[in-house]
C-alpha cells in the first residue's frame, strides 16, 4: 500500500534546479507552470525564469514562450539552462528540437524521481573542462539546499587556504567560468553529491578523513604544508573530547536518531558514537542509503518519520523543522533542509575542524537545554 | 478557463483550505514531488502563523509507471491508506499529472465506502491558479452540509489561511460582530472538524473574505438560501458601510454600533494626525482598490509627490478598522524615521 503522508524531500525537478541556479553565469529556466517555479524560488533565493505555462500552453505548444525566454537569456547569462516539468514531459515535447544553440537541458520531471536524482542528472550536462593549468582542487557536494553549504564552503577553503592549496573550482555553489578551467582534482564536501568532475582525493566530512584527504593532496600537489591543520586538530580534539567527558559525567550517553542524506547521517552517527557513546537507533535517510555500521531506513515521508520514532523513541533527534514537530519532546539539532521557525544567519560549516567542532557544539547544548527545560 | 500565468497552482490554494479541517486527510493524486512543495511551504507559513500542527497531506506517489499504465490505482491505494487514520473526511485533489494522464478519479471515489471522500478537481495548473483552488475547495467541501435553518449568527467564509495576519483579521471580524451582537459561528474553513461544516447550512449570513470568492457565495446561497456580504470591511467609511450593511442583512439596528464605530475611528485619525498634509509616494502593487487609497488621501490630506516619502499599502489591503490602525503606526514610523 502507498503509504506517503506528506512528503518530506523535494523532487528531480527542484533538483537539477538546484544545481543550475548554484552556477553564477547560467540562466536557469523551469518549463512548466508557476506552482513548479514558487517552490525553488522560494527555497533556493536565487533569481530564475519560468515559462509560466497555462492550459492554453499545453493545448496551442509552449515552443514560442520557451524560445522567446531562452533568447531574452541569452543576451544576459553565458548559457542558459532549461528544466522541464511533468505535464510537457507527458505531452512529450520535443524541446531540444526548436531551441537553437547550446542549451544545457535537463528531462527531469518530478515523477522521474528524487531530488538526487534530478540534481546528477543536470551535474552531467555542465560545461565544465578540467583545466591541467588549474591551480587547487574542486570543491564537490556544494549544493544551495544544504544548511551547510555556505559554511561548508568556507570551511575547506580555510583549511585548503592554510594548507597553501587553492581551490579551482565550487560544485555546484561557484560561477561558470571556474567550472570552464576546474581542476582535475576534488575534494568532496557531501559524498552523496560528487558531481563526477575531477577525480575524488577525499572528503572533508570528519577530521579525520580530512586529515586523510589532505595526505593525498600531498601526493599529487607541490607545498601542500598540513602544520597549521594539525596543531588546530589537536586543540579542536581536546576540547570536544573534555566536553563530552563532562557531559557524561552527569548524563547518561544520549539515544540519537539521525534524519538527513546519507552521508551527513552516518557522519554524525559516527562522531556521536565516538564521542558520547551514543545510541543510534536509525539513520533516516531522505536519499538512497550506502553501506553503514548503522541501522538505515528511508525517511521521506513523515509517517515513515513517525514509525521509526515510535519504535526507538529518541532523546535527540537530528534532522529538519519536520522531525522537530514530530518529536518536539526530543533535544533537537537543525541538520538538514528545512529549517523553519528558527533564524539561521551564520554559515555554518559541518565539514572539516569546525564543522565538527560545530556539531558537537549543538549537540550537547541542546541534550543541556533539554535536560534543563525537563527538570523545571 | 484563463488565469495568471504567475499566480500559483490551484493545488496550493485548495490545500490552504482542506489542510485547515483539522481530522481530515488530503490526498493529492500526483507525484511526492507536488505533494512536498505544498507541504514544505504550509508547514513554513504555518510556523510564521505559530500553528505548531503539520498539515496531513498524503501523496499518491505517480511515477514513470503510473503515467505510462495510469495512476487509478495508486490513488485507490492512498485513499485506502488515508483511511486507516479513520479521517473526519478525505478531500482528493488533481494534479497537473493525473489531469493529463487523464485518470478517472471521480469513478475512483466514488468506490470508496466507509468515510466522507470529496473530489476537488484541481488538475495542477490545467484548472487554473490558486484562486480557483481556493474556490473549488470552498465549494466542494460544502457538499458535507445537508442544509439548516438559518439561526441569527455569521459564517466566514474563505479566510485567507495563507496570510500572516489571518488571525488578527478574524479578532477584528469578531470586534465589529460584538457591535452588531452577532456571533460568528464558523469559520470556513479555518481550522475546524469536518463535523462543524454542517453549520454552514444554518449560517444566517455569509460573509466573505473578498469579492474574489463571488462565486462560493454565490453557490452558498443557491444551495441554502444564505445571503452573503461580499467581503471582509475595507477602509473607514468601509467599515461603516460593512456594519450597516450586516445589521441589514440579519434585519438588526445598527445605528448604534455605527456610531460607536466612528467614535473609535476618530480617535484614531486623531493618533496619526501628524501624517497630516504630508508629502508621500504610495507603493502598492496593484490590486489594491483605488477607493481605500482615495479615502486616505482625502482624510489625511496627503500630498501625492514623486519625490515624497515612499510607503507601501499592503496587499492585501488591512481589514477594519484595527487593520488601517497598525498600517498607519507603520506609516507613522517610517516617517519618524
Amino acid at each position: 500500500m502507498r503509504d506517503c503522508m506528506n512528503a518530506l524531500w523535494p523532487c528531480a525537478m527542484t533538483g537539477a534546479v538546484t544545481c543550475f541556479a548554484g552556477i553564477r553565469g547560467i540562466g536557469t529556466v523551469i518549463h512548466g507552470p508557476s506552482g513548479c517555479y514558487f517552490f525553488p524560488a522560494t527555497v533556493l533565493h536565487r533569481e530564475l525564469h519560468c515559462t509560466f505555462l497555462i492550459e492554453e500552453d499545453l493545448i496551442f505548444g509552449a515552443e514560442e514562450r520557451l524560445l522567446e525566454i531562452v533568447s531574452t537569456l541569452r543576451e544576459r547569462y553565458a548559457a542558459v539552462a532549461v528544466v522541464n516539468t511533468c505535464t510537457p514531459a507527458i505531452t512529450g515535447e520535443e524541446i531540444r528540437t526548436f531551441l537553437p544553440g547550446e542549451i544545457l537541458m535537463v528531462d527531469s520531471p518530478g515523477f522521474l524521481g528524487n531530488f538526487e536524482e534530478g540534481y546528477h542528472a543536470a551535474c552531467s550536462t555542465l560545461p565544465a573542462r578540467s583545466d591541467p593549468d588549474a591551480a587547487g582542487v574542486n570543491l564537490d557536494g556544494l549544493q544551495l539546499l544544504d544548511l551547510f553549504c555556505s559554511g561548508n564552503a568556507l570551511e575547506a577553503q580555510r583549511i585548503l587556504a592554510a594548507a597553501g592549496v587553492g581551490v579551482a573550482a565550487r560544485f555546484c555553489d561557484g560561477s561558470l567560468e571556474e567550472i570552464g578551467h576546474s581542476s582535475c582534482r576534488s575534494v568532496q564536501t557531501n559524498p552523496d553529491l560528487a558531481s563526477g568532475y575531477g577525480q575524488s582525493m577525499g572528503t572533508f566530512l570528519g577530521i579525520t578523513e580530512t586529515e586523510e584527504t589532505l595526505k593525498s593532496l600531498e601526493k599529487y600537489l607541490d607545498g601542500v604544508d598540513m602544520g597549521a591543520f594539525e596543531q588546530e586538530k589537536e586543540s579542536v580534539e581536546r576540547a570536544i573530547e573534555v566536553s563530552c567527558e563532562k557531559f557524561l559525567m552527569r548524563h547518561d550517553p544520549p539515544v540519537v536518531a539521525i534524519f538527513s542524506g546519507f552521508s551527513y547521517a552516518d557522519f554524525a552517527a559516527r562522531m556521536l558514537k565516538q564521542y558520547l557513546d551514543a545510541s543510534v537507533t536509525v539513520l533516516g535517510c531522505r536519499n538512497s542509503p550506502g553501506n553503514s555500521r548503522f541501522r538505515t531506513a528511508g525517511a521521506c515521508s513523515l509517517s515513515a518519520v513517525k514509525d521509526l520514532i515510535a519504535k526507538d523513541p529518541p532523546d535527540l533527534l537530528l534532522g529538519s523543522s519536520f522531525e522537530r514537530l514530530a518529536c518536539p519532546e526530543a533535544a533537537f539539532v537543525p541538520f538538514t533542509y528545512p529549517m523553519r521557525g528558527m533564524v539561521r544567519l551564520k554559515a555554518r560549516p559541518l565539514i572539516g575542524i569546525q564543522g565538527m567542532a560545530g556539531l558537537m557544539e549543538d549537540v550537547l547544548n541542546a541534550c543541556l537545554d533539554n535536560r534543563h527545560t525537563m527538570n523545571t | 478557463m484563463i488565469s495568471s500565468r504567475t499566480e500559483g497552482c490551484t493545488l496550493t490554494g485548495a490545500l490552504s483550505i482542506t489542510t485547515s479541517v483539522q481530522d481530515a486527510v488530503s490526498v493529492i493524486h500526483g507525484p511526492d514531488g507536488c505533494a512536498h512543495h505544498n507541504f514544505s511551504l504550509l508547514h513554513a507559513l504555518h510556523f510564521d502563523n505559530e500553528q505548531l500542527v503539520l498539515p496531513s497531506i498524503l501523496s499518491s506517489s505517480l511515477k514513470e509507471q503510473e503515467i505510462i499504465f495510469g495512476g487509478e490505482h495508486a490513488l485507490e491505494d492512498a485513499i485506502t491508506g488515508a483511511m486507516g487514520g479513520n479521517p473526519g473526511a478525505i478531500f482528493v485533489l488533481t494534479s497537473c499529472v493525473a489531469a493529463a494522464i487523464g485518470d478517472d478519479v471521480s469513478a475512483v471515489c466514488n468506490e470508496i465506502k466507509g468515510c466522507p471522500v470529496i473530489l476537488i478537481p484541481t488538475g495542477g495548473f490545467l484548472g487554473g491558479g490558486f484562486s480557483d483552488g481556493v474556490r473549488s475547495a470552498l465549494i466542494a467541501l460544502s457538499d458535507l452540509c445537508n442544509g439548516g435553518y438559518p439561526n441569527g449568527m455569521v459564517t466566514l467564509v474563505g479566510e485567507k489561511n495563507l496570510e500572516y495576519e489571518a488571525e488578527a483579521n478574524y479578532r477584528e471580524l469578531q470586534r465589529l460582530l460584538g457591535l452588531l451582537g452577532v456571533k460568528a459561528q464558523l469559520r470556513f474553513v479555518r481550522n475546524i472538524a469536518t463535523s462543524d461544516i454542517e453549520k454552514i447550512g444554518s449560517s444566517s449570513l455569509n460573509i466573505l473574505r473578498d469579492e474574489s470568492l463571488a462565486d462560493v457565495g454565490d453557490a452558498l446561497r443557491d444551495r441554502f438560501g444564505t445571503p452573503y456580504q461580499p467581503s471582509f470591511p475595507v477602509g473607514f467609511e468601509g467599515t461603516l458601510t460593512f456594519l450597516s450593511h450586516v445589521g441589514d442583512a440579519l434585519n438588526i439596528e445598527s445605528d448604534r454600533a455605527v456610531s460607536a464605530e466612528m467614535v473609535h475611528q476618530e480617535g484614531i485619525l486623531e493618533h496619526f494626525s501628524e501624517l497630516r498634509g504630508r508629502a508621500v509616494k504610495v507603493y502598492h502593487s496593484g490590486r489594491t482598490s483605488d477607493p481605500f487609497l482615495t479615502e486616505l488621501l482625502e482624510l489625511f490630506d496627503l500630498e501625492l509627490k514623486d519625490r515624497g516619502q515612499l510607503l507601501s499599502l499592503p496587499d492585501p489591503i488591512p481589514v477594519g478598522t484595527s487593520g488601517l490602525s497598525r498600517m498607519l503606526s507603520r506609516w507613522q514610523r517610517i516617517l519618524h524615521a
